[in-house]
């Protein structure tokens, strides 16, 4: 049977590691939208050199495995002399991971958005950047929320790698645990449960804005 | 008369398909042409190239006598296009359609742009319809709107590529009917159409092509009566038959 009152017991050290997860995950898909759209718009918008690195970029973050791009930041960072704490390396390593795939979602969603729109950006006079910026993004809001959606379902799983930097996110307070109680399916059982709400909470978020957007 | 298009010896290829061959053309001032002839025979290719929308492989464009570069026949907004499938921007409304371009390339303040929007909305007879967004209006009054964002612009030539193709029999000649009204100002115009009876109305030259080449030009009324070659002939046959 399942010790219900030990899973009560821990569940405050759970929740407040889930909230660490949920954090991360929140700040990385921000960053990796972001980065995403600026990306994007460079490459939409620039000739066959930027195109280059950023595809160099984009098959860097989707080739290596997570846990090496991971690895390299943490590594990374200090020796170029930037200095962040366990959380912020984390948050720093998702987004770079996430951006590889976000940059590729706004850009083919920018090159199947109808052809017409383009053509007709362009003959009213309007610049590439400008029929980028006002015309064509504006339209793929909504049909790139979808897989937005999916690279947020991958942030949340990915950040439990940061677990191997000592990040206190689900994960490692799920190992730390098992580790000080030698309790095991009570403690996978809690953490199983919380990713899935976790999950189910943020995929209801974007459901909603995905049924909310016109176009 | 003023020569404001002249085109010489354009081609364009796709690959290794010859789709416009050779063509040689030119344009007076508030002149209309009207370009016919059998699906796949070029007239697309030759209006967006004249647009800039095609590369051409060879060939020059003359406007008002010079050579332009593309960026500057774009910027200064030579050509207004009016194509077969609209392509008004969905997630804007009608009015913001057109106040968008004449913000952001003529640089002309919001107030001003909302003028000039509803007084060319109002030529194409839409103006109660400004607030909405394309997908809510019918299709003869998308077009007309589509129309009524190039003329903002204030373009030198209209171009129109089979702008009455995609939509319902009964709402093809309200767009007709604007087009008319447009030429009555005197607008400089290039149209390629499949109304015949329209064509013979507005047009001072009639263009049949074929394989990518201009088989015939000439006035609507030899055109129609007594065309030179026979291959308009059959195409006449063909299409007047209906
Ligand atoms: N992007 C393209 N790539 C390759 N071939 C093309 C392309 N666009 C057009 N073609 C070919 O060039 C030829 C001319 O096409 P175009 O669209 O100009 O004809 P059209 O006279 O406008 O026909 P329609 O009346 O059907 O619109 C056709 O054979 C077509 O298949
Ligand atoms: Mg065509």
């Amino acid at each position: 049977m399942l010790d219900i009152d030990f899973m009560i017991e821990i569940l405050p050290r759970v929740l407040k590691a889930s909230l660490v997860t949920l954090e991360i995950s929140f700040l990385s898909l921000f960053f990796s939208v972001f980065l995403g759209l600026i990306f994007s718009i460079i490459a939409l918008s620039s000739g066959k050199l930027i195109n280059i690195l950023i595809r160099c970029f984009v098959e860097f973050t989707r080739g290596v495995p997570q846990l090496v791009q991971i690895s390299i930041i943490y590594f990374a960072l200090p020796y170029i002399g930037i200095y962040f704490d366990e959380f912020w390396t984390g948050v720093v390593a998702l987004s770079f991971i996430g951006a590889g795939y976000t940059i590729e979602i706004f850009r083919n969603a920018v090159l199947n958005v109808d052809r017409g729109q383009h053509e007709a950006g362009k003959i009213l006079g309007l610049t590439k950047y400008q029929t980028l910026i006002y015309i064509l993004y504006p339209q793929i809001i909504k049909r790139s929320l979808p897989p937005i959606t999916n690279e947020l379902i991958n942030v949340v799983k990915a950040s439990a790698l940061l677990s191997v930097i000592s990040v206190n996110e689900l994960t490692k307070i799920m190992n730390d645990v098992i580790f000080e109680y030698f309790v095991v399916i009570e403690v996978l059982l809690e953490a199983t449960i919380m990713y899935l709400l976790i999950i189910s909470v943020l995929v209801y978020i974007s459901r909603y804005f995905e049924k909310r957007l016109v176009v | 008369m003023t020569n404001i298009l002249s085109i010489n010896n354009l081609n364009v290829f796709y690959e290794s398909f010859h789709a416009v061959q050779n063509i040689s053309l030119s344009l007076n001032e508030r002149e209309i042409v009207v370009i016919c002839g059998p699906s796949g025979s070029g007239k697309s290719t030759l209006i967006r190239a004249i647009a800039g929308l095609e590369k051409a492989d060879s060939g020059d464009i003359f406007i008002n006598n010079k050579l332009m570069s593309e960026k500057e026949v774009f910027k200064n907004n030579i050509f207004g296009m009016v194509f077969q499938q609209f392509n008004l921007f969905p997630h804007l409304t009608i009015i913001e359609n057109i106040t968008l371009p004449l913000i952001k390339v003529k640089k002309i303040n919001k107030s001003e742009s909302i003028k000039i929007a509803e007084d060319v909305l109002n030529k194409v007879k839409i103006i109660d319809q400004k607030d909405k967004y394309p997908s809510k209006l019918s299709g003869g009054q998308q077009q007309r709107c589509a129309i009524a964002r190039s003329l903002a612009m204030n373009p030198k030539i209209m171009l129109f590529d089979e702008p009455t193709s995609a939509l319902d029999p009964e709402m093809i000649n309200e767009v007709l009917d604007v087009m008319s009204d447009l030429a009555s100002t005197g607008m400089t115009m290039i149209i390629v159409t499949h109304e015949m009876g329209f064509a013979k109305k507005i047009a001072n030259k009639i263009i049949f092509m074929d394989n990518g080449e201009i088989v015939e030009s000439n006035t609507p009324e030899n055109f129609f009566t007594n065309p030179n070659k026979e291959r308009t002939k059959t195409f006449l046959n063909q299409v007047l038959q209906h």
